[in-house]
Parts: C-alpha cells; structure tokens; sequence
C-alpha cells in the first residue's frame, strides 16, 4: 500500500529540519521563538586551496624551489607573511608573502599549496516559529503553522517576501510587463511562464521568488542559470496553477511567504509556506496516508497532466489503461463529470 | 541477518532509485514457483526517506494478494515461517537505489592505463567527474588540474598509470600533493585513493597519503603493454560501491537485518543470474541483457563464462531521460518515433516523466517516447560495452543466443510487439536470437537467491522468469527494399509447412506459439550473411516459438533509418504494425 503526502494543505503544522552541511556550533535551545533570518548554526568550512607558484614568482628552477621557502609544512600565517624569499643579484630580491591568513599544505614542484583561514557560514531559521528539537553541532528542527503547497520542481535556493498576484487567473502567462521594479523582494505568483523575458526581469528586479503553475521545457536551463528561487507547482509545459491553490494565494496576497526552490530529493521537496497564526494545538502534522474515495487529486501524466478531480472508487484488482497496460488505479471523476480510470502512480493528493 | 532454515518460501526484493520490486517464491506441487510479484515506488527521498518502508509497503501489498501474513504487528517480516504460514523462511535483498561512485581518474597517459580505468569504470556503477593524464599535461596545468580536484565531491581518485617496473616519480609527486590538498579537509569529506599502477609505486605513494587518504591498492590495470588486468580493479569498485554508496542509504541497514545473505548491488546479482542462465541454458553465444530503467541503464553480455558489463548512470527512462537528452540531443530521440511531436512536446514529456519518475504512460506518444529512450539509452551504451569487449569490436555484434529485456518500460509494455521491435532496434542482433523479457522485474532477485538456493532459482527461473517473445531472425547486410532477401520454410511438428519469401527492408511475424516446435530452413540472398559467417549460406535448425511467433528482421545490419522525417514516421509505424497486429 502505497502511502502519499498530500500536495496543498491550506493549514497544518510544519517542522523543517535545519542542517549544517558541516558539523559546528548551534545557537538556539529548544522551546526559542526565531524568526526566518536568525541565526540557528554557524560552521566554519576550509578554505579553498590556493596554489603558489613560487618557482614562477621568484624565477627560479622548480626543483630549486625548496631552499627558497621561508615557512614549513602545517604552519600557520598571518596575511602578508613573508613565505619565501630569494636574493636575484647584489640589489635585487624576490619575495612571495601569504595573500591572507593560512596554512601552508605543502610544496609541489616549485609551487606552495596555501590554505586561506576556513569560511564561517551560518544557518537561518528559514520558518518564523518555535524550535522543538536541537542536532549537537548540526541544527535544529523549527515549528511553525500554515499553508504548504509542494512543488513538482524547484531551482535557486530560498526566497521570501512578500505575496503578490502577478497575473489575473491560474492559466495567465507571467509576461514581462507583470514584472516590475515595485515587486522588488515579493513572491510573484502567475499561472504559466514561457517568456524568458519574466525571468530576466525578476531576476534583474530582484523579485524575492516565483511561484508558477508551469514553465515552458526550454525555460528551464535558464532557471537553473538564473539562481532566482522558482517553483513550479504542476509541471513542466503550459499546464495552469491549480484553480484551488491559485485562489488561496489571491485570497492571501500580501501576506508573507516562504519559498524553497530546490529540486526534489532527500533533502526535501520545493515548496512555499505561508505562515498563519493558529495554535499548534488547533493544526496537525500533514502525514501521508494511503489514497481513499472521496480524496481531491491532481492527475499528474499526460494528456491529463494538471487536472483535478476526486477519486470516485478504487478497484481492488488491476485495470486496463487507455493505453492497454494493467495497473491498479482509481476511478477519478473530473469536475466536468467525466470518470477517469488513472493508475495510482499517475494520481497525487491534493488533500 | 537472518538465520537459514529449510527454504521452502522465500521473499526476495530488489531496491531500485524509481521502484521496489518484492516477489513471493514458493513450493507449489513440490516445485518452486513465484507465487506474487509487486511494484512499489521506491521510498527514498520524500516523506520517508527510509528504503525499508517501501519495502513494508510492497510486502502489505502482497499480504492483500496472497493473503497471508508476512509482516509482524512491528513491521518486522516474519521470519521463519510460521507452522500457521505465516511468514517466509528466507529474504532476499539486492539494491541499487544509491547514487553512482564518484570518481575521478589519474593516470600517466591518455591512451593506455586511463582507458583501461575508464573500462572498469563503465562496468561499474560510477560517475567519472574529473580526468587527468599527468604526464601530457604541463606543470602549471598539472598542479591546476590536482588543485581542482578538491572541489569536485569525489568518492573515490583511481590513480593509475605506469607498467610495473617502470618509472614512478610523476605518481609518487602526484600522491604528495592529494595528501596536502587533503589533509586540511574533514575525513569524512575526503576521497578514498585507489591504486591501480605500476607497482614498484605502491610503497612509496602509501606513505605520501599516510594518515590523510583511505589508500587501497589493486593489479596494475596495464601491467605490461599489451596485458590489461580490471578484474581486481573492478571488485574494488564494486566494494566502494557498497561501503560509500548504499551502506550509506536510510533503512539500508535494516534491510541488511531482514536479509538471509548480505545484500548484493542490483547488477551483481544481475550478472550472477546471467551467468546462471547462460551455463545452465548451455547458450554458446551468451545472452545480452538491456536493463533501462528509471534512473539507470545496465548493459550485460555473458559468453563463454566471461561477463560484459557497462552501467549507464543516470541514463533511464525517467530522471535519467535528462541527461540522455543533454548527452545526445532530442534529435536522437526523436528518430525512433512513429508519431509527430515537436521538440517543445518532447521535452515537455521527459521532463514531467523525470519529475515524476513513478508515472507510467497514458497515451501512446509517451509510450513511444519512453521507448525511443530505451533504444537509445541503451545504444549509446551498446558502444561502451563493446569497448570493453576483449579482441576485435566487431564479436559483440555476432550472434547472441538470447537477447533478454527488462526495466519498467519494457515490462509494462501493453503491446508485446512494441518491446520486441524496441530491443530489435536498440541490440540489433544478427542471426538467430530468442527474445525474452523480465515481465516481473525478479531476475536480480533470483540471481541473489541462486547464491543460496539455486535450486529455487532455476525453477522459478524456468517456469515463471521468462517472458517468451519468440525467435528473431536476422541476417547481416544490406540489401535494396524489396529485393528477396530470405526464402524461409517452417516445419511445424504437426506437419504443416510454411514457405515465404521476406523481402528486405521488413519485419514478418510467423506463428508459433509457446511451447511449439518447428524446424526453420532459411536460403539467404547471396550477399546475406544469418550468422554462420559467410554470405548466402543456408542452414537448418531447430527453434521453439514465443509469443510473438518467429520474428523474421530483413531491415539491415547496421540498420537504417530513412532520411527524411516523415518517411522514418511512416516506416517505424509499419514495422510496428508487423509485430503489433
């Protein structure tokens, strides 16, 4: 039995895990309130390596290099320090000193490998809520309440701001024109993209995100190049936003939102949360849960790839496709009252 | 894991990155039979990120199909079997729902040991990230190309190069500067250093890396010239494999609890069963094995107790659609169509497909797209495999015995003549092959049970594991459209006979059923080769039916497609109505 985390949920309680890629020190203690720009870890990360030339830099034969060097393997130095050093002739001296604070790794044929100092990054909240449980050295899970809505795929890392409506209806193409300089730090929501310019323009206004039904399959390079946080919440092509999630998000416009535009994988899926105050008590924790009769669904292949509708029955045994596969499935009636037999791993649920 | 008893049933699951596939073997009538097979999405990723609840889910299935319990009130299977039949006696795992090894090659020259590291490579389930021949390079490029290779997320630095007893000096400096770009990282962020060089380097480079790399040493890949060794190369690899990939996976471990023999990396166990059939079937001409699915392709040729192998990482019919489309273009894809898309449409369905990889077609333009991507996924890797075919390229094109199909778009095929055409197209076998399929997706389970109970194995092997396609035909050489390539005569065993004339450039189907027997006579035109090496020689031979019946190929080898876009539509859709009636 196959179980399925249902796509859009207008209220529920949601807990993110919040990880270092490295382990480090964790700022926060179970029971804080944060905000989605805190500080919850920081982690220092090494430096990139850094190659001296040395036998270049003090013009001399790379097997001749090492009695030139000033510094040993494992030390560390101060920026600027003097780490090797050659007499030319009577008045002329060579000299190579550290670009920054590092290790010396080691010397290579004639060439110094320099270590700079490690980075630090830090680790955001990302959600407004409470923190409910700590990771020693690696993080923390937050909890917050409010609106999740799953995306099919995602690109360039989190954003959020606040929420606008960019077009008219669910099925409307984010033009360029829908794109303006006042949207600056908002989540644009429109129904479809298959203009580059958008793109462009969001990115050079420096919208917060994107949230979209669909985007056109030459698009997507493009996204993956852009480094601006997209969703897309059916598919890709010109499949409109879902009419139910579309008209959620109109009825919060101006709300703040929480996009996370990265590829679905195990570390999650690409969503967009839009924090609402209710009570922990007064939600519950979406889990998955086997597919019943009753249930809204999202059609997920094509030619119904968007479509909506709810399961009408589910027979036991495996049924005949359009296509002539066996497969087992649920009978799905659309809202234009036609029924549909769709194979399970065709279906998604919507909630 | 579990202790063994006397196997009477037996659960064996096979852990893919897109579908768990569990199967139920049996006694029935004192003879091993697969009771039920089920499909489940893999549970990697997504709410559960545990592998092990995709396999509770494909076995609560299979409780609903065969009505017995075989999951305790824990989730646990119910191991052994229960005087109430509750349970099974053995469970069975294989996986290969990891990402592939990264990798990245150091060598002396391009020409020599890096191929032979790039063979063993292709045979394993690896990515190679980065390539450096250190002594073609410069030393300002060399140290660029070392200095970089702290960026890229490797697994695993296969170092080789050099025949033993030749100069080591370049590998040793080369094993200097890993341990310092090194040494200043995390060691769970550094690489593992495997050796496969010149030997005389093996001490020296040890102590380079010492306390800074996990170093392991292997045969020389090319210890003299001409000799090339990957046999120890590859075990490695497979071993890195495990330890660093799917030790690694959630749930991994519990599995590994439930299992009666350590778990086995899918194509492994693939390659036992292989091997399996082919000694046992006694096939002189080996049997070739095209495996595409979601994620992967596995290419697989046993001849004569030697195995081929080349895995095609993120190459597949669904996430792996992407980078075959990034690595050989639309163009290529589109060729294979008997219906007009457009560029926009195509992509538009691989891509959904790979963003929704547990989906399966609802329309025959995804159908026939899903089967383009088999065609070439498996072409492209056609040409590795040969690669890796010890002597002259041209012996992986002669005769195979057995030409077997499996993966999800070739198993849930609804016409049994689109899988035919498909791995016709993408093997383009010559000479006389039987086509079969993995109907159930159990072959890399029954290669891990054989280990064990090979008994089991081969009777569910022979009953339930084929799908019988049927005999194909085909003979080498070109000839113009229409021209008589083959006069055909069909023996049947209850005496009728059957004569026609294949023109070339078809696909006939001749009936005979499963089970039936029939003696074939086949007179080629003069400039026809069918497999007993030389052109217009006829021959005689016994052959059982499928299926499909006999399947007669006239269409050429190698075989073209026509020029033009619209005349390729209309000819595929011909041949596809030749075996699909």
């Amino acid at each position: 039995m196959t179980f399925y985390e249902a796509r859009f949920s207008p209220l529920t309680q949601i807990v993110r895990r919040r990880l270092l890629p490295e382990p480090g020190r964790v700022l926060v203690q179970v029971g804080d309130r944060v905000q989605p720009e805190d500080i919850l870890a920081e982690a220092t990360l090494p430096g990139e390596i850094a190659l001296l030339d040395l036998a270049e830099a003090l013009g001399m034969d790379a097997r001749s290099v090492a009695r030139a060097v000033r510094v040993r393997e494992g030390q560390e130095v101060a920026a600027q320090a003097l780490l090797a050093s050659q007499r030319r002739f009577l008045w002329v001296k060579r000299q190579v000193h550290a670009p920054k604070p590092g290790v010396i790794r080691g010397l290579y044929e004639g060439c110094l490998l320099f270590e700079p100092q490690g980075r630090t990054i830090r680790l955001r909240a990302y959600l407004p809520g409470e923190v409910i449980e700590v990771y020693p050295e690696r993080g923390a899970a937050i909890r917050t309440t409010g609106a999740l809505a799953y995306g099919a795929w995602g690109h360039g890392g989190e954003g959020q701001g606040r929420l606008v409506i960019a077009v008219e209806g669910p099925s409307q193409p984010l033009g360029w024109p829908n794109v303006r300089l006042a949207h600056r730090g908002a989540i644009l929501v429109g129904g479809t993209i298959s203009d580059h310019r958008a793109l462009f323009r969001a990115k050079q206004f420096r919208v917060g995100g994107l949230v979209v039904g669909s985007i056109h399959p030459n698009l997507r390079p493009l996204c993956e190049r852009l480094s601006l946080p997209i969703v897309i919440t059916e598919g890709i092509g010109q499949v409109p936003m879902m009419t139910a999630l579309f008209e959620f998000l109109q009825r919060h416009k101006g709300r703040w939102a929480i996009l996370s535009g990265r590829a679905p994988g195990p570390q999650g899926n690409p969503e967009l949360i839009i924090p609402l105050s209710a009570s922990v008590e007064s939600t519950a924790l979406t889990v998955p849960r086997p597919i019943q009769e009753g249930l809204l669904v999202r059609l997920t292949r094509p030619p119904y790839l968007g479509l909506i509708g709810r399961v009408a029955s589910l027979p036991s045994a495996p049924q005949k496709t359009a296509i002539g596969t066996w497969a087992k499935g649920a009978y799905v009636r659309l809202p234009n009252g036609e029924t549909l037999f769709v194979p399970l791993t065709n279906l998604e649920v919507i909630g | 894991m579990g202790t063994v008893t006397a196997m009477e049933s037996i659960i064996a699951v096979d852990v893919g990155s897109t579908f768990t596939h569990a199967c139920l073997l049996d006694r029935v009538e004192g003879v091993y039979r697969l009771v039920a097979s089920v499909e489940v999405p893999t549970t990697l990723g997504g709410p559960h990120d545990d592998l092990s609840i995709g396999v509770q889910q494909a076995l609560a299935e299979m409780e609903q199909i065969v009505q017995r319990r075989l999951l305790d009130d824990a989730q646990e299977v119910i191991l052994p079997e229960r005087p109430s039949g509750e349970g099974v006696d053995a469970f069975f795992a294989t996986c290969s729902a990891a990402s592939p090894l990264r990798c990245a090659l150091l060598g002396l020259t391009d020409d020599l040991s890096l191929r032979s590291a790039r063979r063993a490579c292709a045979a394993a389930h690896t990515v190679i990230l980065e390539e450096i021949a250190l002594g073609r390079a410069s030393r300002s490029e060399r140290h660029r190309a070392l200095a970089a290779l702290r960026k890229a997320p490797l697994d695993v630095i296969l170092m080789v190069g050099g025949v033993d007893s030749g100069p080591t000096a370049l590998l040793e400096s080369a094993a200097r500067f890993l341990a310092a770009l090194y040494v200043g990282l995390p060691p769970a962020q550094r690489p593992a250093l495997l050796f496969a060089g010149n030997q005389e380097a093996r001490r020296p480079i040890a102590e380079s890396v010492r306390g800074v790399l996990d170093y392991r040493v292997v045969e020389n890949v090319r210890p003299a010239l001409h000799v090339e060794n990957l046999s120890e190369l590859g075990q490695e690899l497979a071993l890195l494999y495990q330890e660093k990939k799917l030790f690694t996976l959630p749930g991994y471990e519990r599995l590994g609890r439930w299992s009666t023999a350590p778990i086995m990396a899918t194509h492994e166990a693939l390659s036992t069963m292989l091997q399996f059939v082919a000694q046992q079937r006694q096939l002189p001409q080996g049997i070739l094995c095209l495996d595409v699915g979601g994620n992967n392709t596995l290419l697989l040729a046993s001849r004569e107790g030697s195995l081929y192998r080349a895995v095609g990482a993120r190459l597949g019919t669904a996430q792996g659609c992407r980078h075959l489309v990034e690595r050989k273009g639309i163009a290529e894809i589109r060729r294979w169509l008997p219906c007009d898309l457009t560029t926009e449409e195509i992509y538009a369905y691989l891509e959904n497909a790979s963003l929704r990889p547990h989906g399966v077609p609802q329309t025959p333009e995804d159908l026939y797209l899903a089967h383009a991507v088999v065609r070439q996924a498996a072409h492209l890797h056609l040409g590795v495999l040969q690669q890796g075919w010890s002597g002259d390229q041209d012996s992986l094109l002669a005769t195979f015995d057995v030409i077997a199909g499996r993966g999800g778009a070739l198993a849930h095929t609804p016409q049994e003549g689109l899988a035919a055409l498909t791995l016709l197209d993408a093997a383009q076998p010559v000479g006389l092959a039987r086509l079969v399929l993995d109907w159930a997706s159990i072959w890399p389970q029954l290669g891990a049970v054989a280990r064990v109970a090979p008994l089991a194995a081969t009777q569910v092997l022979e009953r339930d594991g084929f799908c019988e396609l049927g005999p194909a035909l085909a003979p080498i050489g070109i000839l113009p459209e229409g021209t008589p390539a083959l006069e055909i005569t069909l023996r049947h065993e209850d005496g009728r006979v059957t004569e026609a004339t294949v023109p070339a450039g078809t696909l006939m189907r001749f009936p005979l059923g499963v089970g039936e027997h029939a003696t074939l006579e086949v007179r080629p035109h003069r400039d026809l080769d069918i497999g007993l090496g030389r052109p217009g020689q006829g021959g005689r031979t016994e052959i059982q039916g499928g299926r499909l019946g006999l399947l007669v190929d006239t269409r050429g080898r190698p075989l073209r497609l026509p020029e033009g876009a619209e005349a390729r539509r209309e000819k595929i859709a011909s041949w596809l109505r030749s075996l699909c009636p």
